[in-house]
């Protein structure tokens, strides 16, 4: 275990990753990573860019297969072959490039893989379109064009289709890799109130962003990554954000950093 | 909308869009609209060149001449547009010819024998799937791998002799019906409307648009990306050794020369009907405008007495104008 975990106060976590290695080729993205999401819980992980970040959720949400390690939900290990296994978990996930199909509109990104169907399997576009409207239009009131192909959409809108349909099947756990990269400051503020919200319905998240404001403002706890390394996770209440600042960039906990380091970093 | 869909493929007046994404959306539709406006001016010039043309005999030659083609064209529009191509259909069209008189002349019954033919090309778009989805081999390369072998079957199977039938009664796809229009053109909308409808009004339908689009997503979003893969290269070549069945209920007999077209024609259509190369994006009508632009064209030519060798010149030259104009329009509006 790395140093610096905090204290799981009660029961099993939602999910837990113990101890993750992943490589591609020679590139160890992933080495030795664990951390935990408690029900009602927001873990922020933040570092550099190609810490290894996304490929440490991506092998929670099933896209990739870890080399090593071991994946525990409500206490119990399972094994996540492929995205469908983690749905089935209760795992939605919104990936950092948002993984829509551009050729297709709004209703069927929100459906695709598990749309509504009459029992002759033909597509019930009114139901569906009913649905997407209703949750899209939650997180982006100014949302319209749900009958475009989305690649004709704004980055913001993109975006709130991804959320969306993310949290519209009954996540257990809600992984979401720079959810607010693309929205604008009132969407982000509505991001933060349907967090709050999920939070408040016992759902757990894993949010990863480079904005260590809006980390501060959501975490729980904070799991600081760098170069596929976990260099510690702290509770946000016992940490400041030149304290985190500096666990990214000297890749050293707060307390292991040497006087002159620190000095550096302001 | 800023579309202005000119004639020959759709030239516009687009690029207002700052999105070129867009763009290139509007592009594949106005291409289809440019496409029909292309189709008419096409009948218009043979109505006013050939005296014998514009007749209902002659378009029941002509849907009787494209009847094969189109039949191809509808699984390779499901092959492009889940982001495939599937060259096999050259060597299948001669293996399921060849097989179903086989099979007819072993006194099997006619339902039967065109049922097997229909799995043994069927059973080479598996092949094509499973190459394509688990040994990972791009499409272009694994189909012209299995043409070469499914072609070499079908000489193989009939010793590289035409085997003629010996009953005729096989050959039922080539009775008329309803006034003087074959079976087989009844055949060829039949399957059209089922596989248009399936791609637009099901599930199943709804995935292979998600897969031609964004094959990553796909799987992402839980699809069995590869079980559809595969289903779909098995739909394509179960399709075009139906198509072979078609041509010998024609011919009245087995032959392994038939065929070779297939893939370059039926491609071409549904890539005129504005399918999108890599995928995601075409559909049955736009296959079948193109079917009937690539075989009127001939027919008109022939009427004209053009010899055969030109229209397989026009025929390139108009994919090659079709595909040209789309880049064109992407490249104005992008
Ligand atoms: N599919 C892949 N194939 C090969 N290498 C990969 C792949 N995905 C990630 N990597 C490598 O693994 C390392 C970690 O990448 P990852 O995307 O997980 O970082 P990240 O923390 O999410 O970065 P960012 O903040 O830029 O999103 C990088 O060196 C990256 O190049
Ligand atoms: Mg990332």
């Amino acid at each position: 275990m790395p140093s610096g975990s905090p204290e799981v106060t009660s029961g099993p976590p939602l999910v837990e990753m113990r101890d993750i290695h992943k490589s591609f080729g020679g590139v160890h993205a992933v080495e030795g990573v664990s951390i935990s999401v408690m029900a009602g819980e927001v873990v922020g992980i933040v570092g550099h860019n190609g810490a290894g970040k996304s490929t440490l959720i991506k092998i929670l949400s099933g896209a990739y297969q870890m080399d090593d390690g071991a994946i525990h939900v409500n206490g119990n290990p399972v094994g996540i072959g492929n995205p469908r296994d983690a749905k089935r978990h209760g795992i939605e996930t919104i990936y950092q490039d948002l993984a829509l199909h551009d050729n297709l509109d709004a209703v069927a990104n929100f459906f695709i893989g598990r749309e509504i169907h009459t029992r002759y399997g033909t597509l019930d576009n009114a139901a569906m379109e009913r649905a997407a409207r209703e949750v899209i239009n939650r997180i982006n009131p100014s949302f319209v064009s749900l009958r475009d192909p989305v690649l004709s959409l704004s980055g913001g809108q993109r975006q709130s289709i991804a959320i969306a349909r993310a949290i519209y099947f009954n996540a257990k756990v809600l992984i979401m890799d720079e959810p607010t990269a693309a929205l604008g400051q009132r969407e982000t503020r509505a991001f933060k109130d349907l967090v709050l919200r999920l939070k408040s319905a016992g759902i757990g998240m894993l949010v990863i962003s480079h904005d260590i404001h809006d980390v501060f403002d959501l975490s729980d706890r904070i799991t600081v990554m760098s170069n596929g390394r976990q260099v510690g996770t702290r509770h946000t209440a016992d940490v400041t954000k030149d304290q985190v600042l500096g666990m990214i960039i000297l890749g050293k906990l707060p307390e292991e950093g040497t006087e002159e380091e620190l000095a550096q970093l302001h | 909308m800023n579309e202005h869909v000119g004639m020959g493929g759709g030239m516009s007046a687009g690029g207002r869009d700052p999105e070129s994404v867009k763009s290139r959306w509007q592009s594949t539709q106005a291409q289809f609209f440019g496409i029909g406006a292309f189709y008419v001016a096409v009948v218009i010039f043979f109505a006013l060149t050939s005296d014998y043309f514009f007749s209902y005999s002659n378009a029941l030659n002509i849907l009787t001449n494209v009847t094969v083609i189109g039949i191809v064209a509808l699984g390779q529009t499901l092959a492009i547009v889940s982001g495939g191509f599937d060259l096999s259909v050259s060597g299948v069209v001669p293996l399921g010819a060849v097989t179903f008189v086989i099979f007819g002349n072993a006194e099997m019954a006619t339902p039967a024998a065109m049922l097997l033919a229909v799995l043994v090309g069927a059973a080479v778009g598996v092949c094509n799937g499973l190459i394509v989805t688990k040994v990972g081999i791009n499409p272009l390369i694994a189909t012209l791998g299995t043409l070469s072998i499914a072609a070499g079957l079908a000489y193989a199977l009939s010793n590289g002799v035409t085997i003629p039938m010996k009953n005729i009664e096989v050959g039922v796809l080539a009775e008329r019906t309803y006034g003087r229009v074959p079976y087989y053109v009844v055949t060829l909308i039949g399957l059209s409307l089922v596989i248009w409808f399936a791609m637009r009004f099901t599930v199943i339908g709804r995935r292979i648009y998600a897969i031609g689009g964004n094959r990553e997503a796909s799987r992402l979003a839980g699809l069995r990306v590869d079980e559809i893969t595969i289903a779909i290269y098995a739909t394509c070549a179960g399709l075009a050794a139906f198509a072979g069945v078609v041509v010998s209920s024609q011919l009245l007999a087995g032959s392994a020369t038939v065929g070779a077209d297939a893939a370059l024609t039926s491609i071409a259509s549904v890539i005129l009907g504005g399918a999108a190369l890599f995928g995601g994006v075409g559909g049955v009508g736009g296959t079948l405008l193109g079917v009937l632009v690539l075989g009127t064209i001939a027919n008109g030519m022939a009427l004209l007495m053009v010899p055969a060798f030109y229209q397989q010149i026009a025929t390139g030259v108009i994919l090659l104008l079709a595909v040209g104009f789309g880049r064109f329009r992407a490249v104005m509006s992008g």
